[in-house]
């Protein structure tokens, strides 16, 4: 028997031994319910989030500090705080608040970061606490819309988050072992130094640098492909986010038939195509809307759209002035109510 | 703005909710089945098509055509298995150092012995990811060298070399065997 027939064979055998579950079309659309869950509705406008990517805000001055070795962090219950925070005011026993997490997708052929807010509910309103929650669904990798992941391992999870003297130290377990290629294990790092920098970002705290430690160490490489000795900063936001954000609505998010899209990136002209389709795919809306600033500046845009109820994808590309094809395109299904 | 009906709908009418009903009934038992023999573990298998299914519903307004839905199942299956097969690479040596399962034999005339099968589908464990997404592709999946670079996202020409180098180890590694 050729080695071509003996495969056909051992496939045929293996695939018809494969059992499928009764139920998987209910599981399935449970899953897909969910996905409208109404909590993603909250969304509140945020400005304070958008990067600007100059390089004054992404410059760091990286500061050293000693962190034991042995020395395990409390989950969210960083010891050393901030300046900012107090210890002496009440806090209430568990604080809702919405985060800022970023995952990792791939645009133009190479990974890039996008940003998705989700809703977190805390302990302590302590910024460690806020670091530890972002990261922790960061690393579950469960974004709204499906176009983004986490190369992170499944099964990672924070063990501690400190924040002290600026910088913002994060101990994480079970990710010291990943197979990825260099530049997904880069997108990775820089997908954790912009969470956890963004969570900082909106306390009003500058942190000068991320510090992450593996099982409680401090390691020299994360996967063999990335040096995690010093602490981290955020890479140019031109080299290391998605050229555009179709920032809100968020993926699955219900909206009034009266509601502003919010639009950033880094495009040529500073020309975004914004484009509504119907649920049956049709496009009921297409405009060009001119950013605040063009490439290689990152600028952005709100528009206000007026829709009957339904069910839409609002999608949001720019035109390549060399053969006018869709790049960079970001969508997400809304429903207007 | 003003909602201005577009009449052209020539794709399809389907919404997402029909589309991931229709696309199920034909596609979900072949997705599992190409799942499974890609990650080895049919209840790693089922759950990753469970993951491009509900991605589907996401999706549907930009592929809108059945066609189109079906190359993208396929990919997203072959991508995902990929990914799903990194976190198991531990758990895949363990098993492997245990010897293959033990399978029953087949009723069909010229089925394969079990042990036969299950040293194929060792061999076949033992390739690179990509050797064997092609190997899988074309001799389960039986699909053409093009609509295998683009489940694949590679060229033909290298779908071409990950089929022969695959074939190649195989049939070293069973006529070492013999």
């Amino acid at each position: 028997m050729t080695p071509e027939e003996l495969l056909r064979r051992a496939f045929e055998a293996r695939a018809d031994r494969v059992q499928v579950a009764p139920d998987a079309l209910g599981t399935i659309r449970r899953r897909i319910e969910r996905r409208r869950s109404p909590q993603r509705r909250a969304f509140t406008w945020g400005l304070a989030y958008v990067a600007t990517g100059t390089a004054a805000a992404v410059a760091a001055v990286v500061l050293i500090v000693g962190v034991p070795r042995e020395q395990a962090l409390p989950p969210g219950t960083g010891t050393g705080g901030t300046p900012t925070q107090s210890t002496t005011t009440t806090v209430p026993p568990s604080v809702a608040t919405r985060l800022p997490v970023y995952y990792v997708a791939t645009s133009g052929g190479r990974p890039v970061l996008y940003r998705e807010f989700h809703p977190a509910t805390l302990a302590a309103d302590t910024l460690p606490a806020r670091i530890t929650a972002a990261v922790g669904l960061m690393l579950r990798g469960t974004a709204a819309d499906a176009d983004y992941t986490s190369p992170w391992p499944r099964g990672a999870s924070v063990r501690g988050v400190r924040v002290e003297g600026g910088v913002a130290t994060v101990d994480l377990a079970g990710a010291a072992r990943n197979d990825v290629d260099a530049a997904t294990a880069r997108a990775a790092v820089q997908q954790l130094v912009w969470t956890v920098t963004a969570v900082t970002a909106d306390r009003g705290t500058q942190t000068q640098g991320v510090r992450v430690l593996l099982g409680g160490e401090r390691a020299p490489q994360l996967w063999g492909r990335v040096d995690i000795s010093g602490d981290l900063k955020r890479a140019d936001a031109n080299q290391t986010l998605a050229r555009l954000w179709l920032i809100s609505p968020q993926q699955g998010d219900t909206v009034d038939r009266r509601f502003t899209v919010h639009i950033a990136g880094s495009v040529p002209e500073a020309t975004v195509i914004l484009r509504v389709r119907s649920s049956a795919g049709a496009v009921v809306e297409q405009q060009p809307v001119t950013l605040n600033a063009g490439a290689p500046s990152r600028g952005e845009a709100m528009v206000q759209l007026t829709l009957p109820p339904g069910g839409y994808t609002l999608e949001a590309y720019f035109e390549s002035l060399d053969d006018g094809s869709e790049q960079a395109l970001d969508d997400h299904a809304v429903t207007v109510r | 703005v003003t909602y201005v009906p577009a009449g052209d709908l020539a794709a399809s009418t389907w919404t997402a909710d029909q589309a991931v009903t229709r696309l199920f009934a034909s596609q979900y038992r072949p997705l599992v089945r190409l799942a499974a023999l890609l990650v080895h573990d049919d209840g790693v298998a089922e759950e990753l098509v469970q993951d491009v299914f509900v991605a589907l519903h996401q999706r549907w307004a930009r592929l809108r055509d059945p066609d189109k839905a079906v190359a993208y199942l396929r990919q997203s299956v072959v991508n995902r298995a990929r990914s799903a097969l990194r976190h198991r690479t531990v758990v895949d040596r363990f098993l492997r150092r245990q010897g293959p399962p033990a399978t029953a034999p087949g009723a069909d005339i010229g089925a394969l012995d079990a042990e036969t099968q299950a040293e194929v589908l060792a061999a076949v464990r033992s390739l690179p990811a990509r050797q064997r997404e092609a190997l899988v592709l074309r001799y389960y999946g039986d699909l053409s060298e093009a609509e295998i670079a683009e489940t694949m996202g590679v060229s033909p020409g290298a779908v071409k070399s990950h089929t022969s180098r695959g074939l190649a180890t195989l049939r070293r590694l069973m006529e070492a065997r013999s």
